[in-house]
């Protein structure tokens, strides 16, 4: 294992970090949201630009560049015949075969980012460093790849930089969330999932919404009380406990609504409605602050307004309980 | 408008006729120019790329004295290396005042830092994600080289221009250096100085027209090289 302390300036990033665990033969995801240091910080531990590696290392990074000439030329370059040789078995499982002989010019955003990708696994060295390996790779062959990798990494010492939660799920033993060049979490993935230390840490997961009480178990159902409110979730935690609500399975609808087979239904105002990508966060005052993902047109519907009173459901198998 | 007619017939009639004498400067001129022109590149371009992706001390010092080179007036570097090479100068005894070799190790400091300026520039001006990738593949010092100078290569082609052209059409360090003796070290340059001043205007043009065509044949020769550099 490496313990690595590190203080990094560059422009209008700063990562200061103190013990990050770096375990070899497993895969440490760095989670958080873009502009969060994840990249920084892999630069540094790779030694790019005239540093020194901290670590031995195979570095591929977010934006693969192709140098003039042929793929295969490109494929090869900084490999030796052996490695060569792998990289272009990986490059034929990623679906290259034909691309090698093209021009590199000729190649897509998602050929370039495959093969670096071949290039990179194939090389032998310590650590494998990834920075957003699968972001220029449409769709269609992203579960393929995702697959593959996870299966090359496996037993392999490596960090994989994400703000995919798919990713970081299908890839990493461990992981260390990072947030505005802070860490603000590591563990093993399974159990950071499963005990985010901050309600922070949860929302960067994706978890959304984490109600902390206590925890009253009924058989494998945990009825959480915080204050006036109660929330049911799955899971057996008697004692200090954490409800974590995922923010898109909370069902928001008008207040003479008839009950629904969720068992947890609360009524609130909503007290702010915020654009995030495609869908409205919509938070909603039910003893605390409730936050649901829902669609520009039900919230047309619903004519959800700041201040306007709703109700609030979510199943309880959707809810998941921790002990705090 | 019947003197410059007439100039321009005798400076055909000079052309058709290439005596001895023109062929003569041609051969040196050419000689000289490609000769330092090599060397310079093959000192300067490694040194650009060097200033432009290495990392080590005195590169800032070294960065400056090859922007003063790319600027310093061909004269001053002729009155230099005659004092170096006079009989009283420090290298006194290697004889090579108004010799070729001496005009050779003139055009060579002109056409150094010309070949690596531009060089540097080129490489330097590569796309960020380039040199990212370039630092991440971790490649030998030649490895690195050769992907950079085939992905620079319209740039690194025209270092190579840069410096023929400045070595070509310089008159102050040949004449200082190699002291314009017919038959030895006259070069074209130097013999549209002299032609000038003995008001043989058309001889004087000739040359200027014979000068005018190698600029261009070097020029599109390079160009097409450049344009075949690969990757390899």
């Amino acid at each position: 294992m490496t313990v690595v302390d590190v203080r990094i300036s560059a422009g209008a990033m700063s990562v200061e970090i103190q013990g990050l665990d770096l375990e070899s033969e497993l895969v440490t995801v760095f989670y958080g949201p873009n502009g969060a240091g994840k990249t920084t910080l892999l630069r540094w531990l790779a030694g790019v630009g005239g540093r020194r590696p901290v670590m031995d290392c195979a570095y591929q990074p977010q934006n693969p560049y192709l140098f003039r000439g042929s793929a295969g030329r490109n494929l090869g370059l900084g490999l030796d015949d052996e490695e060569a040789g792998r990289a272009g078995s990986l490059a034929r499982s990623l679906g290259l075969t034909n691309s090698l002989a093209e021009d590199s010019s000729a190649l897509s955003g998602g050929e370039r980012h495959r093969l670096a990708l071949a290039r990179t696994l194939a090389k032998r060295a310590t650590w494998v460093l990834l920075d957003e390996p699968l972001a220029g790779i449409d769709r269609v062959d992203r579960d393929k790849v995702l697959a593959l990798l996870a299966q090359e990494l496996k037993g392999r010492s490596a960090i994989v930089v994400t703000h995919d939660l798919d990713e970081a799920v299908a890839l990493g033993d461990r992981v260390a969330v990072i947030d505005s060049g802070r860490l603000l979490q590591q563990g093993p993935l399974a159990e950071v999932l499963r005990r985010p230390a901050t309600v922070e840490v949860a929302k960067i997961l994706g978890l959304g919404n984490v109600v902390e009480g206590v925890g009253h178990e009924f058989g494998g159902f945990t009825t959480v009380t915080a204050g006036t409110v109660e929330v049911i979730g799955s899971g057996s935690v008697d004692g200090p406990a954490r409800a974590i609500i995922p923010a898109d399975s909370v069902v928001i609808g008008h207040v003479d609504q008839p009950e629904s087979s969720a068992r947890n239904r609360w009524v609130g105002r909503v007290t702010d409605i915020r654009r995030s990508s495609t869908v409205l966060e919509v938070t909603v005052d039910v003893g605390f602050p409730l936050v649901s993902m829902v669609t520009p047109g039900a919230a047309d519907y619903l004519e959800l307004e700041v201040g306007t009173e709703v109700t609030a459901s979510v199943k309880a198998t959707a809810v998941v309980v921790v002990p705090a | 408008m019947e003197f410059i007619g007439d100039v321009l017939r005798d400076a055909i009639d000079t052309l058709i006729d290439f005596g001895p004498q023109l062929t003569g400067v041609l051969g040196l001129t050419l000689e000289v120019s490609l000769l330092a022109t090599v060397i310079g590149v093959v000192m300067g371009v490694p040194l650009g790329v060097a200033l432009a992706l290495g990392r080590f001390r005195g590169r800032g010092l070294l960065r400056t004295l090859v922007h003063v080179g790319m600027g310093i007036p061909p004269v001053l570097v002729g009155l230099l290396l005659l004092l170096v090479f006079w009989d009283a100068g420090p290298l006194g005894g290697l004889n090579l005042v108004f010799t070729p070799a001496a005009m050779v190790v003139a055009q060579v400091l002109l056409a150094t830092p010309i070949a690596a300026g531009v060089t540097a520039g080129a490489v330097g001006g590569l796309p960020p994600a380039a040199l990212e990738q370039l630092d991440a593949l971790r490649l030998s010092r030649i490895g690195k080289g050769r992907v950079v100078l085939a992905e620079a290569r319209s740039g690194v082609a025209a270092s190579v221009v840069a410096a023929f052209g400045r070595v070509i059409a310089e008159v102050g360090a040949v004449l200082i250096i190699g002291g314009n003796i017919l038959g030895e070290t006259q070069v074209l340059t130097t013999l549209i100085v002299q032609e000038s001043r003995q008001a043989q205007f058309g001889a004087a043009v000739a040359a200027g027209i014979v000068l005018l065509l190698i600029s261009l044949i070097v020029n599109l020769a390079l160009g097409r090289l450049g344009q075949r550099a690969e990757l390899s």
